[in-house]
């Protein structure tokens, strides 16, 4: 059974919406279903979960503070938040895939960290946005 | 301009400065001076980051100019 919702967003929800849907080839509708699914998620561990999101999201807002004008690779991932990311294991992989989707950044050293594979062609280092696809594109065969 | 440049660099407004493009995580000064919009160059001795091929992946100033030499 389904039900119809018409929501309407503000601007500031819908264009990263939409931008997220361009990358990944979904609509933004599908997108809005797939993360309300995520909200509404039953209760079990809901609350344990939120809490690791939301630590995971404070460590994401202080490592791209730090490192808003960082060059150096060997700064960005060594940096106490980044670790952090790492060092929060699986627990981290579905947010830091769903980071990627929101906004391609360096997570790559963090992702091959936590899984121990580096899905990245050697045709497209360096290449942020295609390693972002490199790694998303290995997310969805794993079902993140 | 953005808050957080004003504050980094003060004197880029009385300097007349325009931000002329968003920031961006697709590529870094290196990569800039080097010609790049769509690479992230640096030494880091991972294979997913770019370094020209045959210099050295050691953050030195002669690696640097190497690297830049490397493009003929």
């Amino acid at each position: 059974m389904t039900h119809k919702l018409a929501l309407e967003v503000p601007n500031e929800i819908y264009a990263p919406l939409a931008d997220t849907a361009k990358r990944t080839g979904a609509t933004p509708e599908e997108l809005a279903v797939k993360w309300l699914a995520a909200a509404a998620a039953p209760a079990g561990n809901a609350g344990e979960r939120s809490d690791i999101e939301l630590h995971f999201r404070e460590l994401v807002r202080q490592w791209k503070e730090a490192t808003r004008f960082v060059s150096s690779t060997h700064v960005m991932v060594s940096h106490p938040a980044y670790l952090a990311i790492i060092g929060m294991g699986k627990a981290a992989l579905p947010l830091l895939i769903d980071e990627l989707r929101r906004e391609p950044d360096h997570w790559f050293i963090a992702l091959e960290a936590i899984t121990g594979i580096n899905p990245i062609p050697a045709s497209v280092r360096g290449n942020v946005e295609e390693m972002t696809q490199a790694w998303l594109a290995w997310a969805e065969q794993h079902g993140l | 301009m953005k808050a957080y440049l004003k504050q980094a660099f003060p004197n880029l407004e009385t300097e007349g400065c325009q931000e002329t493009s968003p920031a961006s995580a697709k590529y870094n000064c290196i990569a800039w001076a080097a010609g790049k919009q769509n690479q992230w160059w640096w030494p880091y001795q991972h294979p997913a980051y770019f370094w020209p091929e045959g210099v050295n992946r050691v953050v030195t100033l002669d690696a640097f100019f190497q690297a830049f030499a490397a493009m003929g």
